[in-house]
């Protein structure tokens, strides 16, 4: 099938992820909702706490965004993101064809339209046919997915202590591609611990951390998780290639 | 097939990008403050040695009676130490080679919260937040001080200040917040440590009043500030220390909102206050680069006979913190040299400055704006802007854990297996009427080679 125009992909989500108040300093514990979740040890809120910093120690990581449950079909950004200059750059195929290439930062995006007929974003980058403007997270699951790549990476790392004290929690372990991971949920919005009941934990992020804090998976609903829609990002290998800084066509 | 594949991107708004921080990592905790920390058990030896007779420094504490050693052999120590008893000594027998190694993983390395400790001789690195914290602040969650997300503003009535401490011949480097950092703390030295890429301060001293606190022989570089001093007071004494391609070199502050303001009083004589425009180094908060000394809602301080050089923005900024003016700072047979200016004042018109006296650093000091230099006495009405200070291309901040280790470190002298007396009840502050102004080679030895 031909390229759906992501004009038409880009569905009606607002809003944001955000979680449910709830009071409390107790670590949670599930009762009899599903999934079984636990609170999180003092190691694995360390770990936790510093999968953003990770990122930007890390620089530049291969990052694969995929936008699922959208109304046109899923939604794939593969290529790279610069945690030290909040920049990515990737090739985009909606509903399995290809669908062109897009470079973003913490406020802008660019897209350039068109089949490029490679596997992997070109580098270097197109000189023309680039539109830019600003990044708005409310406009498309898209933008919305590319903005919660930009908000995994900071300078600083969280803090442990209050992490500990929130409801995130430990939900199981697992591996990704051979590499031993623990999988977390976020923190709600509030960040106040006993927010583990089922439909809550579905409406939260989740995190693939490995034994060093370094995220290689994460998880989210987009928009404010009523249309089912979901982010899954990626992470790979810390990456030589880099990522320009000047928005292209410019 | 022409249609446009990607929606045109918005113009209309500006990317709350905040917003999104929310369904991240965004924590709005409450604190769960209260209790107080399960204290070690009361140990009987004398000295405990690690790894000979405890294999970690934390069971060495618990060991140990109040007043002993904990003498710390070479190796790297993957543990988080709390020293929660009075009078202890830590010790490492080779300051370059143990190692609290937090692998970017754990907060702190040493953590002080009793009265009358020691910590001497060792290297702390690689902590997500801070090297040495020495806090009168704690509760069950452990130690606590401001600068921790979700931190309760100190309550001193509940909170007195720890006492008499000593922080010496430390090396801490690559610490995510301060590299040694006494909060609530009083009675203290801090002397002959080296701290560098920090991404805060490579020293705080913080939150004290009648602090009591010596800071001498230290040595800062490639921090985002050298050294920081908020809300301490009245006998805090800087001397001494090469504070040196940071960010910032020595920032003295009143932090709103926070105990003990306004800040006044401290000493600063006989430092080199240089080349703080390193790249090699994390980003300061508030973007600052090129700064020597930094004096902000700052009061009644002394700064004499310091070597102020190299700062490629400017030498000693005036500033005031929010509503808090700074007022009747001393700068007084400082020499200055090759800084982009040298004195400037920054101060809002809602909170000028007053009473800055500049005396004894010769006719061709460069001061903005020009009338600051006669306001000795005086008040002003406002300073100058940012715009009217040298334009500086800023480095993008690098990772904490990136910043260039420092050269080895001289060890502790004397007899390291001996027990120390009790830290006195009151510092012994130096003589500093025969302190010069140093020059560019203080402390050269210890630092970098450029």
């Amino acid at each position: 099938m031909t390229g759906r125009p992501l004009a038409v992909v880009a569905a009606v989500i607002v809003g944001l992820t955000v979680g449910i108040t709830l009071g409390g300093c107790a670590p949670g514990t599930t009762g009899t909702a599903e999934p079984q979740v636990t609170g999180l040890t003092t190691e694995q809120a360390e770990r936790l706490a510093v999968t953003r910093f990770r990122n930007f120690d890390a620089g530049v990581r291969e990052v694969t965004v995929t936008v699922a449950g959208d109304d046109s079909g899923d939604i794939v950004v593969d290529g790279w993101y610069d945690y030290a200059t909040h920049t990515g750059y990737g090739s985009a195929t909606a509903a399995g064809a290809d669908a062109g290439l897009i470079w973003w930062s913490a406020d802008t995006i660019a897209t350039r339209d068109g089949a490029t007929g490679e596997t992997t974003a070109p580098l270097p980058l197109p000189d023309d046919g680039w539109q830019s403007g600003a990044l708005d997270p409310t406009s498309t699951n898209l933008a919305n997915a590319l903005a919660l790549v930009t908000n995994l990476g900071s300078d600083r790392p969280e803090n442990p202590q209050l992490l500990a004290q929130s409801d995130a929690a430990f939900l199981k372990k697992d591996t990704i591609d051979g590499t031993a991971v623990e999988v977390f949920i976020g923190p709600s919005a509030d960040g106040a611990a006993e927010s583990t009941a089922a439909a809550d934990l579905t409406t939260r992020a989740r995190y693939w951390v490995d034994s060093t804090g370094t995220l290689l998976k994460f998880e989210s609903p987009l928009g404010d998780g009523s249309t089912g829609a979901t982010a899954t990002i990626e992470l790979g290998t810390t990456s030589g290639v880099e990522v320009p800084t000047a928005v292209p066509g410019t | 097939m022409s249609a446009p594949v990607f929606r045109a991107p918005s113009k209309r708004s500006r990317a709350t990008a905040a917003v999104l921080v929310a369904s991240v990592l965004a924590l709005l905790a409450a604190g769960c403050a209260g209790g107080t920390p399960q204290a070690t058990p009361t140990g009987s030896a004398d000295v405990v040695e690690v790894p000979k007779d405890a294999a970690t420094i934390t069971e060495a504490i618990s060991l140990v009676r109040e007043g002993g050693l904990v003498l710390v052999d070479p190796g790297t120590y993957d543990e988080s130490v709390t020293v929660d008893k009075a009078d202890v000594t830590v010790r490492g027998t080779d300051r370059n080679a143990v190692v609290i190694d937090g692998e970017g993983l754990r907060s702190n390395g040493i953590q002080v919260i009793a009265s009358g400790v020691r910590i001497q001789n060792l290297t702390v690195k690689n902590h997500t937040f801070n090297g040495v914290l020495v806090t009168g602040l704690h509760d069950k969650n452990g130690a606590q001080a401001h600068n921790l997300d979700g931190y309760q503003k100190l309550d001193p009535e509940k909170f007195p200040p720890l006492e008499r401490f000593e922080v010496s011949n430390v090396t801490a480097s690559n610490n995510g917040l301060y590299g040694i950092y006494a909060f609530n703390s009083s009675h203290g030295v801090i002397r002959d440590n080296y701290t560098s890429g920090s991404a805060d301060s490579g020293f705080y001293v913080g939150q004290c009043a009648d602090c009591d606190i010596l800071v001498t022989g230290n040595v800062a570089e490639n921090n985002a500030i050298g050294y920081e001093n908020a809300n301490a007071s009245d006998s805090v004494v800087i001397t001494g220390n090469r504070f040196t391609n940071n960010r910032v070199g020595l920032t003295l502050l009143s932090w709103y909102q926070e105990a003990y303001l306004p800040q006044k009083s401290a000493t600063v004589v006989g430092n080199l206050i240089a080349d703080n425009n390193s790249a090699d180094s994390p980003a300061q908060a508030l973007g600052a680069f090129g700064l020597g000394v930094g004096l902000s809602g700052a009061n009644s301080n002394q700064l004499e006979r310091n070597l102020i050089a190299g700062n490629r923005s400017t030498g000693v900024q005036v500033t005031n913190t929010e509503d808090l003016s700074s007022t009747g700072n001393r700068l007084e047979g400082n020499s200055f040299d090759d800084n982009g200016v040298d004195v400037a004042d920054l101060s809002a018109t809602r909170a000028p400055s007053s009473d800055t006296c500049i005396t004894g650093s010769g006719s061709d000091l460069t001061v903005v704006p020009s009338s600051f230099a006669d306001s000795c006495g005086a008040d002003t009405t406002g300073g100058a802007t940012a715009a009217d200070l040298p334009s500086l291309e800023v480095p993008a901040g690098i990772s904490f854990l990136k910043v260039v280790a420092g050269p080895d470190q001289p060890n502790l002298g004397g007899d390291l297996a001996e027990i120390p007396a009790a830290l006195p009840a009151k510092v012994a502050m130096p003589d500093l009427a025969g302190v010069a102004i140093p020059d560019r080679s203080l402390l050269q030895d210890l630092v970098v080679q450029q």
